[in-house]
This record gives C-alpha cells, sequence and structure tokens, in this order.
C-alpha cells in the first residue's frame, strides 16, 4: 500500500519537476535528429545494419545518463529538502519507500521515452522513411531495457550519495565506465591475464555492464549475433532461441532486485544513523 | 561506486583461479575442436574434428587450430615459434592428440590430406610402418625429418604435370587417373568419412585402380 | 507406326541421326524393368525413352545414347549390395534428361566428355553429382536437394575433380554441404544458379580461370569460397544473407590472383567481401550494402578496389597487413566528403582504421566489442602510422550508377503504434501542466 502511495507521489513530482521537462525537450529533439541523420536511405530499424548500429551507439550515450541523473536526483531531493525526514516519522519501510520510488520513476522515464520513440515514429512515417513495425518495436524494447537496468543503478547511487552533486559525479562515473571507457579499460585489464581467462572474464564482466548487454542482446535479435564471432556463438544460440527472452526478463528482475535490494540496505543504514 | 568491489572482486577471483590452474597444469593441453565454428587460422577453411586437424598452443594459452599439418608448418614459417608453447597432431588411426615431436609421420604424394600437403602422422612408429608396408610407397618421417620436409604440395606437383600433359597431348584424361576419390570413406581406416570434404583427390600418379567408382569397397591404396 | 514416326521427328533435333528409339515399356510394379538390358541393347545415337514411373537403378551407361526421361524417377531396390551411384555415365557424348534420381548414397557420378545433362532432379543424403575426369559437360536445370539435415554429415551438391570445361546453368541446389565444388578443374563455367542454405555455395580450388556469373548466393556459410585460384572471374551475382554462421561471409578469396570480382550485390552478410593473402584482383562496381562488415582484408597486396558502393555496413572496411592496394573512386555512405573542383569525387579522403582488426586479430575475445560505442573513443586514440590503413584518396560524392533501391513505404502500423506512443507518454506532462496552471 505505501508503496503505491509512494509511487503516485512520485509521479506527481515527476512530472512536474524542471529536470523531467528538460530531459523531454532533449529526449524529442535527440528522436528527431536520429531521423536527420539517417536521412539517406535504406534505414529504419531493419536488421543489423550502419543505420541501426548508429541509433544503438547514440541511445547509449545519452538515455542511461539521463535514466541516471533523473533517478539519482529524485532521491538526493528527499534527502535535501527534507522530505525524507518527514516521511520516516511514518511507518514506511526504506526497502516499499525505494520500490515506491523505482516505479514511479519508471513511469515518468517511459512517458518521456514514449513521447520520443512516438515522435520518432509519427514524424519518420511522415518523411517517408521505410519504418517497419518490428523495427520500431525492436528499438523500443532496447531503450526500455536499458532505462529499467539503469534505473536501477540510479537509485544506488541516489542511495548512496549524500547531495545533488555527489549524485552527478557517481552518476557520470558509471556512465563513462559502463558507456564511454568500457573497452578502454576491460582492454588494459584483460591484457594482463592469461589467454584463456580473457574470454570468460570478459564475458561475465559484460554481464554487470547494462549498455554493452542490452547491446549486445539487441544486435543478436536484429540478427547480427554472428558479427561477434566463433567464441560467443552458444551465447548468439541461447540469445535467439525460444528462451532467450525469457532469460534476458529473468536476467533483468534479478538485476533490479538485486540493486533495490543493496540500496534498501544502503538507505536503512543512512536511517539508522541519522 | 558501489560496483567497484563487485568488479575488484571479480578480477580478483579470476587472478586466483588462473594461477591456481596455472600450477596445476604446467603441461600445455590441447584444446578440442569445435567443428561448428573452429576454422583453420592459414587457411580459413572451417576444420573437421579427424586425424588431419591439428593444434599449436601459444606460450600465453592461446590455442590456434589448424586443418592440414602443413597449413600449421606454413603457419610457423610466416610467424616463427617463439610464441609457441606446443604442437599437436594426431594419431592416423584413432584422432588421438600426440605431441609433434613424439609422432611418426608418412608422406606421400597419393595419401589425401584436407589441404594437399600429404603428410599424415602417427602416435607409434609400429603403426606409421604398418601403413607404409600396406601403403606400398612413402617416406617414413620422424620429427627430425620432418622439419627438413619440403612441403611441396600436390598442387603444384599437379601443376606441373598439367602443363606438361597439356603440351603432350591434347584434351582427353588419358592415363592418368585418380586414386581415392571414393564417395564413401574407405572401408579399412578408422574415423574418416570425410574423404571429400578437405582438398585431397590430388594424387594424380597415373596408376588407375577401381578408385574412380563412387563406392569405397575396399581399402584402396590411396588411403 | 505413325507415333513412331512422329516421334522419330520430334528426337530428330536432338540427335544427328537416331538409329531406333526405343521406349521401355511400363509394368507391373511387382516385375521391376531392366533398364539397365534395355541399356544395353542399345546402340550408340539411340533414344531410350522412360515412360513416367519409378524404375530401379543403378544404371550404368557406356555409349553415347539419349536416355530421355519424362518424369521417371529412378531408385535403389533395398536389397542392392553395391553401393555405386544411382546413375553413371561412363562415355562421351551421351544425353540424359528428364529422371528424378531418389538415393541416400549418391545420384549421378560422370567420366567422359561432351556429355549433356538436363533437367534432372537429384534427392540423396550422399553427393548428389560428381564429375571426374570429365570435359565439357553441361549441366542444364539440375534441381538437387539435400536430405541430410546436419551440416557436418552432409556432401557436396555437384562435385567436379581434375576436369575442364563444364558448364553448369539454371540449377537450384538447396541444403547441401557444398553447392559446386570445384577442384583443380579449370574454365568452369557457372551461370543462372541459385544456391541456398549450404555451408560454401560455390568452392572452388586450384581452379583456374573459372566464370561464376548472374548466380543467387543466398543463406549459405559462405557464397562463394574462392582458393588458390589464378584468374577466375566473379561477376553479376547476388550474394546475400550469408549471416547465420559465426564464420559466414559473401565472397572469401584466399591466395588468389588475377581474379575480377564485378557487378556483385554484396548484400546483409556477416562480412561481406573478405580477402586473404589475395595479389593483383580487380574488384569493381559491386554494391557492397547492410553487410556487418563490409571487407575484411589482411595480407592482401596489388588489388583494385574502384567505383564501389559501400552503403550500410554497420562497419565499412577493416585492413591489416596489406600495402600497394589501389583503392579510388569508391563510394563510401559513410563519408562526409567535400567536392571543391565539382568532378563528382571528393577532395577529402576516405580512411578505415585497421585498430579493430588488429585488436581482434591479437585476442579473438574482443570481437564482443564489435561497434560498442566505447570503441570510437579507442580508435580514436590510435591514430598513428595512418599510412598503413586502407585509403581512398578519391572517393566519390554519390553511388555510382543509378540504382537506388527504391524505399519500401512505411507501415501503417508504425504510424498507429508512434501515436499511441506519443499521446501516452506526452499525456502525464500535459495533464501535469495544465492543473498547475489552472491551479
Amino acid at each position: 500500500m505505501s508503496v503505491w502511495f509512494i509511487a503516485k507521489r512520485e509521479m506527481q513530482i515527476g512530472f512536474r519537476n524542471p529536470w523531467s521537462y528538460s530531459f523531454l525537450l532533449l529526449f524529442s529533439v535527440f528522436s528527431i535528429s536520429l531521423l536527420l541523420i539517417q536521412s539517406n536511405q535504406s534505414m529504419g530499424f531493419q536488421g543489423y545494419t550502419h543505420a541501426t548500429g548508429t541509433m544503438i551507439n547514440l541511445t547509449l550515450y545519452l538515455l542511461p545518463m539521463m535514466t541516471l541523473l533523473l533517478g539519482s536526483f529524485s532521491l538526493t531531493a528527499e534527502k535535501e529538502d527534507g522530505s525524507w525526514t518527514l516521511l520516516s516519522t511514518y511507518a514506511l519501510s526504506s526497502s516499499s519507500f525505494l520500490i515506491g520510488k523505482f516505479l514511479g520513476l519508471s513511469v515518468v522515464l517511459l512517458a518521456i521515452l514514449a513521447t520520443g520513440l512516438g515522435l520518432y515514429g509519427v514524424v519518420g512515417v511522415w518523411a517517408g522513411q521505410p519504418l517497419t513495425f518490428s523495427g520500431v518495436t525492436a528499438y523500443v524494447s532496447f531503450s526500455a531495457a536499458l532505462l529499467f537496468l539503469y534505473l536501477a543503478l540510479a537509485v544506488v547511487v541516489g542511495s548512496l550519495a549524500k547531495n545533488r552533486w555527489q549524485a552527478l559525479t557517481y552518476g557520470v562515473g558509471i556512465w563513462f565506465v559502463t558507456v564511454l571507457a568500457w573497452p578502454t579499460l576491460l582492454i588494459a585489464v584483460l591484457n594482463t591475464l592469461p589467454y584463456p581467462v580473457i574470454k570468460p572474464a570478459l564475458g561475465l564482466l559484460t554481464l554487470f555492464n547494462p549498455a554493452e548487454l542490452v547491446r549486445i542482446v539487441t544486435v543478436t535479435r536484429l540478427g547480427g549475433g554472428a558479427v561477434f564471432g566463433p567464441d560467443y556463438y552458444q551465447w548468439i544460440d541461447w540469445i535467439n532461441s525460444q528462451w532467450g527472452i525469457a532469460t534476458a526478463l529473468v536476467f533483468g528482475c534479478f538485476w533490479m532486485i538485486g540493486f533495490l535490494g543493496l540500496s534498501s540496505w544502503i538507505w536503512e543504514r543512512g536511517r539508522g544513523r541519522g | 561506486m558501489k560496483k567497484q568491489p563487485i568488479f575488484f572482486g571479480v578480477l580478483a577471483a579470476f587472478v586466483l583461479a588462473t594461477s591456481v590452474a596455472g600450477c596445476g597444469n604446467a603441461e600445455p593441453k590441447p584444446v578440442a575442436i569445435d567443428e561448428k565454428v573452429d576454422k583453420c587460422d592459414t587457411c580459413n577453411m572451417l576444420v573437421h574434428n579427424n586425424q588431419y586437424a591439428v593444434e599449436m598452443v601459444q606460450k600465453n594459452g592461446k590455442a590456434m587450430k589448424f586443418d592440414d599439418l602443413g597449413c600449421l608448418v606454413s603457419w610457423t614459417d610466416k610467424n616463427g615459434t617463439e610464441q609457441v608453447e606446443a604442437q599437436f597432431v594426431r594419431d592416423y588411426h584413432t584422432s588421438e592428440w600426440v605431441k609433434i615431436e613424439e609422432a611418426t609421420y608418412v608422406f606421400d604424394q597419393e595419401i589425401e590430406t584436407p589441404m594437399a600437403y600429404n603428410v599424415i602422422s602417427f602416435k607409434k612408429k609400429t603403426d606409421a610402418e604398418a601403413f607404409l608396408a600396406k601403403h606400398g610407397h612413402g617416406e617414413l618421417l620422424t620429427y627430425d625429418e620432418l622439419l627438413e620436409h619440403g612441403w611441396e604440395r600436390n598442387k603444384d606437383m599437379m601443376k606441373k604435370l598439367m602443363e606438361k600433359h597439356k603440351k603432350g597431348m591434347s584434351g582427353g584424361h588419358g592415363g592418368a587417373s585418380t586414386d581415392g576419390q571414393k564417395m564413401d570413406g574407405h572401408g579399412g581406416a578408422s574415423t574418416d568419412g570425410h574423404k571429400t570434404d578437405g582438398h585431397g583427390g590430388m594424387s594424380n600418379n597415373g596408376h588407375s585402380t577401381g578408385g574412380s567408382e563412387m563406392s569405397g569397397s575396399g581399402m584402396k591404396s590411396g588411403m | 507406326m505413325i507415333d513412331f514416326a512422329k516421334s522419330m521427328r520430334r528426337y530428330l533435333s536432338f540427335l544427328v541421326v537416331p538409329a531406333l528409339i526405343m521406349a521401355v515399356p511400363v509394368q507391373a510394379a511387382d516385375r521391376p524393368v531392366d533398364v539397365q538390358s534395355v541399356l544395353d541393347q542399345a546402340k550408340p545415337g539411340d533414344i531410350v525413352r522412360l515412360p513416367p514411373g519409378t524404375y530401379e537403378g543403378p544404371l550404368l551407361i557406356d555409349k553415347p545414347i539419349h536416355l530421355s526421361g519424362q518424369d521417371a524417377t529412378i531408385i535403389r531396390p533395398v536389397h542392392s549390395s553395391p553401393e555405386t551411384p544411382l546413375l553413371r555415365v561412363e562415355t562421351d557424348g551421351a544425353t540424359i534428361s528428364g529422371l528424378n534420381l531418389s538415393d541416400e548414397r549418391g545420384g549421378l557420378a560422370v567420366r567422359g566428355d561432351d556429355n549433356r545433362f538436363r533437367d534432372l532432379t537429384i534427392q540423396t543424403k550422399g553427393i548428389a553429382v560428381k564429375l571426374e575426369h570429365a570435359n565439357r559437360n553441361v549441366l542444364q536445370g539440375l534441381h538437387i536437394s539435400g536430405r541430410e539435415p546436419d551440416l557436418k554429415k552432409r556432401r557436396n551438391g555437384i562435385e567436379i575433380w581434375n576436369s575442364d570445361d563444364n558448364r553448369i546453368e539454371d540449377s537450384v541446389l538447396d541444403h547441401v554441404k557444398d553447392g559446386v565444388y570445384l577442384d583443380n578443374s579449370e574454365n568452369t563455367l557457372i551461370t543462372h544458379n541459385r544456391i541456398s542454405n549450404s555451408r560454401y555455395a560455390v568452392h572452388m580450388m586450384f581452379s583456374h580461370r573459372s566464370e561464376v556469373t548472374d548466380n543467387d548466393l543466398q543463406q549459405n556459410v559462405t557464397g562463394a569460397m574462392v582458393m588458390e585460384d589464378v584468374g577466375s572471374r566473379i561477376v553479376g551475382n547476388r550474394i546475400t544473407k550469408q549471416a547465420g554462421h559465426a564464420q559466414s561471409q559473401g565472397i572469401f578469396l584466399y591466395q588468389v590472383e588475377s581474379a575480377e570480382i564485378v557487378n556483385n550485390l554484396i548484400d546483409g552478410n556477416r562480412i561481406g567481401l573478405h580477402v586473404d593473402a589475395a595479389t593483383g584482383n580487380r574488384i569493381a562496381n559491386n554494391r557492397v550494402t547492410r553487410n556487418f562488415l563490409g571487407m575484411r582484408m589482411q595480407e592482401s597486396a596489388q588489388n583494385q578496389f574502384h567505383a564501389n558502393t559501400w552503403s550500410g555496413n554497420a562497419v565499412q572496411a577493416q585492413a591489416i597487413e596489406s600495402r600497394d592496394n589501389l583503392v579510388s573512386g569508391n563510394y563510401w555512405d559513410d563519408h562526409q566528403g567535400l567536392d571543391v573542383n565539382g568532378d563528382g569525387s571528393s577532395d577529402l579522403s576516405y580512411q578505415a582504421s585497421p585498430f579493430f582488426l588488429s585488436l581482434t586479430d591479437a585476442v579473438s575475445a574482443y570481437q564482443l566489442f564489435f561497434q560498442s560505442p566505447g570503441l570510437t573513443v579507442l580508435e580514436d586514440l590510435s591514430t598513428s602510422d595512418t599510412d598503413q590503413w586502407l585509403h581512398d584518396p578519391s572517393p566519390l560524392m554519390s553511388p555510382p550508377g543509378s540504382e537506388t533501391s527504391e524505399p519500401s513505404p512505411a507501415q501503417g502500423s508504425v504510424l498507429v503504434f508512434s501515436l499511441l506512443l506519443l499521446g501516452a507518454g506526452f499525456y502525464p506532462f500535459w495533464r501535469s501542466y495544465r492543473r498547475r496552471v489552472s491551479s
């Protein structure tokens, strides 16, 4: 019950929050500029091509960052403006508070995402882009998956950070490590390991990077799995099999439960001290 | 960042695991061939897991796979052997992995191998000798002799033959017949069945057996 | 008699002097016709007709006759012991047409010159057609489908050993190991065939000066696998969707010299064009589109790449250890060109970084970083020694030729779905905004 209360409250705050409006604007502009970038030919989200690859990468630059900031700021705001102090006087567990926040934030972020992608589709059709239904749904699921996985991380960041500036630092840090510096860091670290260990180590570390994980699953589901070469064909066969989506969903649930659990532990610790 | 401890924990676990594993097997071991995706590191053909497939394990643990002993030799000729920790060949009859230094080799232009280098390997010298006795002709090579082997391919010999052949007579296929291109494996020997998988069949030595038949009712000298 | 004369005239067009036309009588199923004895009695030049029905093989044709089946099917009797192919042709100048060969072990084997094979349907787990020491034969209108689902156990569709000047045309091959396998067979012409769902659609080993033209090669592990070959031509083929296997590629050239790869459409493959240790080839006017990787080249020199269209490939090209290749006047769709003098080609050159290929060459596991967003950062960091890069000094501003794939119109469902998304996404913001304004 309290989860629902917090979620509803979060939505009310979220849809009024100037941050949400600026990200709504940013993401809409971004979606339309995607169309401009790929205005030349044979585009949309059909199969794994240059256009698809570019779209995936541009989205990976923006969406995780947006989610991390909006999510963590919402939590630090509770600490900064004292509303958590007020809320904590009620019989409200940290976990239901955070789950409520998570759900409310998901709705707000999904609304931003839906607006942007809807604009992309409408303007795309109007401009004569050869968009397909399966292509658009693939792009929607790719973005939504990114959103949920990064939002769980954002809640951890929001629980750790004392204020907005700390949250910003941590958020940018996570974005930098998982998106921008990922290959550079991993190659530097993995090259110190013996050759036979590199592949399993890379595979395991990839499980902890939502950006890479979602990208690889998306490319594979688009039919491009073979591009990752013979080392990964068993993974690719698995992702392409009937269990692929189910595995991804189960993994996503574990991810969210895990990181929400971690944040409520952190939050609880803070509460004890406070 | 909360993820750091996880990262480092995982890395530490791996380093530990590998160092333990590293101490455990000082002996390099051959890695099994995955027919579905493994390709020859020289000629890029998919590698069949048969008695011709060979392997090299590098010092860093990287396994390179080759569909023909000749392809492995052409890799070491080009890249040198500083990186090489161990090389493995197969026993012709059992396809068991044997260290390259410990095997005995038989070379003959009539022996088909996937890339037509015509050298096969045996774990036991007696098996090699028995094969040679049955086969009729060819050379028995030890590892040291193998290093001196010229690796001239049947293809080159074929080319020369063809040119001579073309100059000599126009068209027709004369008496030169190939051997061992039977569609079905050869009755006698072990796991093969891959006769036409590779690019053997280069043997052109003018000995006509019944080998032109698609059937493989008996073991012809070609194999 | 009249009938006889009629069919006589009809077949005169095929054979110069038919001595006799023999029609094999149809008999009850319990007493199988001995086709072989009819074939044995026939004299050179005869036409042997097989009316519709099922006959028992294996058969041997050892004189130049015309075996004309009218949708006749040849099978192997259950208890047949010798494992010879179902139909053996060991003569020069025979014609075989209109037969169905259905067998687990092997279809047609040919040893001899100047034979013609038309309209044969072959279904087998073994080798469908094998030519050995057979020159100037024509195989036309063959339908070959493999019956073995496991790729590793399949046999080749058509294999040709030590034979020159053969022609394979208008044939369809499906679910075999290699569609057409040439071993040491020069001057073979492979034209207007459709080969799909096989390992290598066309596999050439030491088969110089052969031609592969106007074929449709689709969904194989590799479209055209050309190995150790001189002077062959691959022209005007559609080589598409070789993308399902971790080692897939459209065209693979290994140690190939002086080949011409011209006017092909290479679309939707894992690697469009894979060039390894190849020298002095000419690769021109191809459309290399929507492949995961347009081209991969290593250890190759003195090849010419001209007027090709590279578009929609996730990554256009990677090349290492390759020098003195002449790359000029190609269209690269990701190139931001600048044409100052208006000659249609850019004054800014196009370059492809070899970074990723060197990286994965050393550690194949890093292939997982293919097109990872952070990789471009790393690529930009390592821009040393650009003189070894694949380099097009005069890239075209627009694709050569005018043919553009007409864009398929967007689906109506996309519009509906997008409107729904837009509505659902924007509505809460709008409502919240209205509330604030009104309060």
